[in-house]
Formats: C-alpha cells, structure tokens, sequence
C-alpha cells in the first residue's frame, strides 16, 4: 500500500508539477520513520500511524493532471487532508509509548474532531461540489450528488470554523507538552510538539489560501509556494521523529556500553544511572538477600511523594531499589531501557557491593574481638586485684598481726582467720578460673558443662539426641558454644523472671543451640555490647546468632556453628 | 608485743585509713591496732577520706590508689588534696604495683611527709611501722622495691658503672628515705662510714647534697629515675 502510493506522486511530479515534489519527499521520509520505529513495540502504532500517513500522502496526489479521469480527482480532494488526522495521535504522544495521552478525554475529542475535519466534512464538500461553479471542462467526472453552491459555501466556512478551533486546541496541547518537558524527554518532546506547532501552521496556511485568493489578498501564483511549504512541513514531522528514533537508538547502545563499564561497582552504576535518566538525586541501594541481624528491612520501601521507586530483579534473586526523582517517569521508555540494562549489570554490581560490605563487616568483627578481648584482659585484672589479691594481702595482714599475737590462744584465733580467709581468696581464684574456661568443660565436655551452667533450677536443658553420636566437637566451637549458652543465660537470668530453657544438638553439619526465656523481651543486637560480642563469636566460626525478642513475648537467641569447618581458629 | 609508736611527744601514732577493699581495709586495721597504731578511721574512698581528715586530724593518712570511682589513680590524686588542706599531715600511699609514673607525681607535688609502698609490706610489721614514723616525721618513705626497679634500669650505664656494690646499696637506701642512722642500722655500719660512702656516691653521680633528708633523697632519686641520661 505504502509502495503503491508512491506511484500517484510519482505521476504528479512527472506529469503536473515540480511543486508536488515535496509531497513525494514528505511521503518517503513518512515512510522510512514509520519503518524505522516499526521494530519498537511501544510505538508500532505509531509507526503505522506513519506509513499510512505516507500512503495518504501519496493517494492526495491523485488530484494531479495525469488522473484527470474518472474519479480520481475527486478522490484525491477528499483525502487530501487524511495525512493530517493520520499524524495526529503521533504529535500529541511520541515519544511517550502509543496510547499514552491519546486515551485522555481531550485529546480523544480532538482526534475525533480532527477525521470529521479531515474525513468527514470534505465527504460532504466533495458530494455538494459541482465543476460547473467555477467552469471546470476537463475530462474528471465528479459526484455531484447534491450540487448546491450556497450549501457546500456553508459547510466550508463550518470546516475553516472547525480547523480554526482544532489548530488551537492542538497547538495548546503542544505548547504545554513543550513548557512540561523536562529530564532525558525535554530535547524530544520539544522536537516533536515544536514540529507539530509548525506543521498546524503550515496546515492552516494551505487551507486558507484559497480563500485568500478569492478575497484578493493573495495572488493565485503564490498558492504553489504555499503548497511548497505545506509538504515541506509535512516532511518536517517525520524528520523530528526520525532524529527521535536515531537518538534513542544511539543512546541505547551508549546506555549499554557506559553500564556494562561501569559494573562492578555501585557507585559507578549509579553515576551512568544519574546522567541516563538526568537525575542527580537518583539512589541506587541493594537489597539484602536476607534480613541480617541489623534488621535490614527487605523489599522496595515505600515511594516518598515527588519520588519513584523501583525494584531491579536479577536472575540470581539479587535485587536494587532504584529511587529517583518522579520525572524519570515521563519517560517511561527510557526508564525501562536503562533498568532492563542495569538489571544485566546487576548481580555483578551486587556481588561488589556484598563483597565490599562483607569486608567492612570482617573488619569491623575483628576489631571489636580484638577490642573484646582487650576488655576482657582488663576485667581479669580488675578481679584479680579487686578479688584474690586483697584477699591474699588480707591473709598477709592477719599472719602478720599473728606474729604480735601475745599468748597461744590469741596465736590459734588469729592464724584460724588467717586460714579462712585463705580460703575465701582460694574460692575467689577457683570462681575467677571458672569464669576464664570452666574445668568442667575441658574435663567432661559441653552437656556437662551446660548441665552446671542451667543447674540454678531455673533453667532447663534439652540435649538432642545428636550430641551422643560419637565424634568430638571441635574445641573451639564446644567452647563458643559454652559461652554463648552462658551469656544468654545470664542475659535471661538478669532479665526476665520466668523459666529459661536452653536446647543443645548437633548434626554432621552444625552444632545448635537456642536459649529461651519469658521474659520482657525487647532485646536488640546494637552496633556494640553484649549480643554483638556474642555475634562475633559466632561469626568468628563461620556461625550465626539469630535474637529474636519481640516485646513482651520472651526473647530467644538462636546458635548455629558449622561443625565441619573453621574449627581450626 | 605491742609497741607503741611515738609521734614526738609519746602519744600513739593516729592514722585514717582509706581503701575501697573491705577485707583488706579491716585487716590493716587490726594489723595496726595490734601493732600500737591508733586507727581514727577507716573510710572507702576519696572523699570520706578529706573529711576524716579535717575531722581527726591524723598524723598519717594511709590511702589505696585505686578506688571508686575511676579505680585508677584516685589514691594519688587524694594524697595531694590531704596534702593541700593539712600539709602537716603525712601522706602514705599504698599499691599494688610499682608505677613510676604515680610515685614521679607524687614526689613531684609533695616536698615532705609522704611515701610510697607496696601492699605487700603488710607482711613487713616494722618496716611498715617505721615508714609510718618516718611519714609521719615529715621523711620519706618508698618501698624498696620502687627503688630496686629505679637502680634495676640504670644499673649499666654511665656514672652507676663507677659504684662500688657497698655504695650502690647505700645509694638505694638513701633513695627509700633513710638516714644515716637508718643505712647504719640497715647495713651494720657505723654512721661515720654510712657518711663516707654517701659522700663517695654524691660525688660519683656529680650530685649535690642538698642539707636536709629529703632533698637528698629526691636528688638520688631525680638521679635513679632519669633514664635516659
């Protein structure tokens, strides 16, 4: 159809006039542009919309000498004006996807509007035209079905009334579209509505001139130059969304290119991001896989107003929220062109992304063990010379006090202090070496060492089956497990009233501990403390430690350490 | 045996003891009952201290270092105060562990009255009880070991080389507060050669003997604590 209208222009341009040589021109550029967004499922009506414009271009040419027979002519006349109303939705619309402002209220009455314009009211011209009106003898047939001067005069002051309204409503449409642009759209969206405001222009002209002519404002040579400049804007149109396309075309590769050069890293992904989508307020984050213990929260976070978010979804489950300024949307082509790209550049951006946090965590877990263990040197200090030192200097005052002693009786009295005061420095060193690495666990192992820690009678043990099966755990981890079990326990005791219940079992894989209580709960994991040192540890192991303490439902601290590695540190 | 100590004019020594630890405070306290020591008070910190202090106005105020709130240096810093509101009243401090730089601050701030002394001299009734006198007599008093640690760190270089053994002994007896009755009695000599030797040690570390006790005994001291030199 496209191929066939190019004949009628053809034969114009041969067999009439030079000057329908721009309709010829305005008809391939039509052409090529519908055929060069054809590919582009967003905009192939868009697309269609263009090559049956250029099919209509080319049928207007059916006016022309060489078809001055049968119909033709009158054909021609009638759908001259159809490329027009063709163009339309296109002008109003692209480069947002088809469909998306031509579905609106007002801009379906003025489409509407225009085919009567268009289609309609020339129907009824052509039907009420009589080549005897102005003395036509050529060899053309015309309808002629109800020749009335007066009535065809009145409906073509009603079709110059009805383009006036619809040129201004359509240029207002336009303006606006040209003073809303704004981001990666505003240079296209004002090459499209700027060629539109132009081509109702050129429109308007063509369609007047006649009519200037007869009223001797213009002379009848000048009409040609007019039709000249009508075509040469016609062209313009499909020229403005020829260079659209090439530029998206273009900058999709470069979207592309500057991606996939920039993954790897987060920063560098979010830059491209911020330039490709003309936002300097665009955050990229990823999310975590899981929850860690910080309580990361999952999932999108809500839009803030003024702002979009969006969820990226890489086929490793790896996913980044994308939170940007609410204009990225106007674009909504762009926008998805770039998260399709980023979305390839993704799991690789957030593997350096987990890996970098990964490192700063390992960093900052193997400062806090370091500094926990300093503290924890400082504390055995302390208690030793808060605790069995001055006991021992006690016992040294009360065996120098003996050596006063004045009498057997008074001797025995002072030395009986002195032995009971050696032993309460004895006790104070045995709770201060149960405090450093109860014997009970090297001697007899976990269960029993968890059995004396739960054995105040508020606390009950449950060892799994598991831990019977031959196989001894690795030191280190029978020994974290040891003390988180009595931490936590402690944490319980100090903590809640009620019943503390603590669950021991391993596997070939894990040892696993959990202890409960019904407590206030409330308990948190902060940046330092207590629960973090407790992490650490586990995580020293290759393990976790999960809290969980909602408020007012007891607190339960879950221990997992692998078993089958990373018992060497 | 019960002595009694004199402070001058025949009465019992009257001390305050300060110390967080409650065992240890009321095992010194009866070690020094029993020893003839009049205890005024004993108290458990800093500020209890001072009071006792302007309250009952002791010859010695014995004090912990370590004690509420900082368990850090509150006992040195305490000692100045005692110092500051009766400068009178002798000063003894007791640690745990030798800390030049505590014993520097100490000796720095306090011309007269004050010692320093391990706990563990708890063991030692008359060494304690003459560094007590010696306080409380406006001396000085350091535990032997602060000294053997000074002596320990210079004892290879420069002047010390030149000290025969007798003199250097002299030399760390000297720099615990002694007199020359007190070295004489220390090593069975007789005073006049006790006086030889301090002599022979001044001159060999070029130091000048100041007159009085204490400013010798900080001159051999600023000697033993200058490393470096």
């Amino acid at each position: 159809m496209v191929l066939v209208a190019l004949v009628p222009s053809v034969l114009a341009v041969v067999g009439d006039s030079w000057v329908r040589l721009g309709s010829l021109v305005a008809q391939l550029v039509l052409a090529a542009s519908g055929v060069l967004l054809w590919p582009d499922p967003e905009h192939r009506r868009h697309a269609g919309l263009l090559l049956a414009a250029s099919a209509a271009v080319g049928m207007s040419n059916l006016d022309s000498r060489p078809f001055e027979l049968g119909y033709w002519i009158e054909v021609g006349l009638w759908v001259q004006w159809v490329p027009a109303a063709l163009l339309l939705p296109v002008l109003v619309e692209h480069p947002e996807p088809a469909g998306a402002r031509s579905a609106e209220g007002g801009v379906r009455w003025l489409i509407a509007g225009m085919w009567v314009w268009a289609i309609g009211l020339p129907l009824v011209r052509v039907l009420t035209w009589d080549p005897a009106f102005n003395g036509y003898e050529g060899p053309a047939e015309w309808f002629s079905v109800y020749p009335s001067l007066p009535f065809h005069e009145a409906v073509s002051y009603a079709w110059l009334g009805l383009l006036a309204v619809l040129a201004s409503w359509f240029t207002v449409v336009c303006v606006r579209r040209w003073r809303g642009a704004s981001g990666t759209m505003r240079g296209t969206v004002r090459l499209v509505s700027g060629a539109g405001i132009l081509l109702a222009l050129g429109l308007v002209l063509r369609v007047i001139a006649p009519y200037a002519v007869r009223f001797g404002l213009l002379t009848r040579d000048r009409l040609d130059t007019l039709d000249l400049a009508h075509n040469v804007l016609l062209a313009l149109v499909p020229l403005a969304l020829l260079l659209v396309g090439l530029r998206s075309a273009a900058r999709r590769g470069a979207v592309v290119e500057r991606l996939l050069s920039a993954a790897g890293d987060p920063d560098a992904v979010q830059e491209v991001l911020r330039h490709e989508l003309d936002d300097p307020t665009l955050r990229l984050t990823f999310v975590e896989r899981e929850a860690t213990l910080e309580g990361h929260e999952t999932g999108a976070p809500a839009s803030k107003p003024g702002r979009v978010t969006r969820t990226l979804a890489a086929r490793d489950g790896a996913t980044a929220v994308i939170d940007a300024d609410a204009r990225v949307a106007l674009d909504p082509v762009g926008l998805r062109l770039v998260l399709a790209a980023t979305a390839v550049v993704l799991a690789n951006t957030r593997l350096t992304a987990e890996r970098a946090a990964h490192l700063a965590e390992l960093e900052a877990s193997r400062t806090r063990i370091v500094e926990a263990g300093e503290a924890r040197r400082r504390d055995l200090e302390r208690d030793l010379h808060d605790g069995a030192q001055q006991h021992l200097l006690t016992v040294a005052t009360t065996i120098s006090r003996a050596r006063l002693a004045t009498g057997t009786e008074q001797l025995d009295s002072t030395l009986d202090e002195a032995r009971s005061q050696l032993s309460a420095a004895m006790e104070e060193l045995r709770r201060l070496a149960r405090g450093i690495h109860p014997a009970v666990l090297s001697q007899a192992g976990l269960v029993p060492a968890l059995e004396a820690l739960t054995a105040g009678g508020d606390a009950e043990l449950v060892a799994g089956p598991g831990l019977n099966v031959d196989g001894q755990l690795p030191q280190a981890v029978e020994s974290t497990a040891y003390f988180v079990v009595a931490e936590a326990v402690t944490n319980a005791r100090k903590h809640s009233a009620g019943r503390i219940r603590v669950e021991v079992d391993r596997d070939d894989q894990a040892l696993r501990a959990s202890v409960s209580d019904d407590g206030g709960g409330g308990a948190r994991v902060g940046p330092a403390g207590g629960l973090r040192g407790l992490v650490d540890r586990a995580q020293a192991l290759g393990g976790t430690l999960d809290v969980s303490s909602p408020p007012g439902q007891g607190t339960t601290v879950r221990l997992e350490l692998p078993v089958t590695r990373g018992h060497s540190r | 045996m019960t002595r009694a100590i004199p402070n001058g004019d025949g009465r019992p020594l009257r001390v305050v003891l300060a110390d967080d630890s409650g065992i240890f405070r009321e095992g010194l306290r009866l070690l020094l009952e029993a020893a003839g020591v009049s205890v005024e008070a004993v108290v458990g910190d800093a500020a209890a201290l001072l009071e006792e202090v302007r309250a009952s106005e002791p010859d010695v105020a014995v004090v912990d270092v370590r004690m509420p709130p900082s368990h850090t240096d509150e006992g040195i810093r305490a000692a100045l105060a005692v110092k500051e509101i009766r400068p009178d009243v002798g000063v003894l401090v007791l640690s745990t562990y030798v800390q030049p730089g505590w014993i520097a601050a100490l000796l720095d701030a306090i011309p007269n009255g004050v010692g320093y002394l391990l706990k563990d001299r708890v063991d030692d009734v008359d060494g304690l009880l003459e560094a007590l006198g010696r306080v409380a007599g406006g001396g000085i008093a350091l535990d032997p070991e602060v000294v053997t640690t000074f002596v320990a760190a210079r004892r290879h270089t420069g002047p010390m080389a030149r000290l025969t053994d007798r003199e250097r002994d002299v030399l760390s007896l000297l720099a615990e507060g002694r007199s020359n009755a007190g070295i004489a009695a220390s090593l069975q000599l007789s005073v006049k050669t006790v006086e030889g030797h301090v002599a022979s040690v001044f001159r060999a570390l070029d130091l000048h003997d100041g007159g009085s006790d204490n400013r010798r005994v900080k001159a051999a001291l600023a000697f033993l604590a200058a490393r470096s030199s």
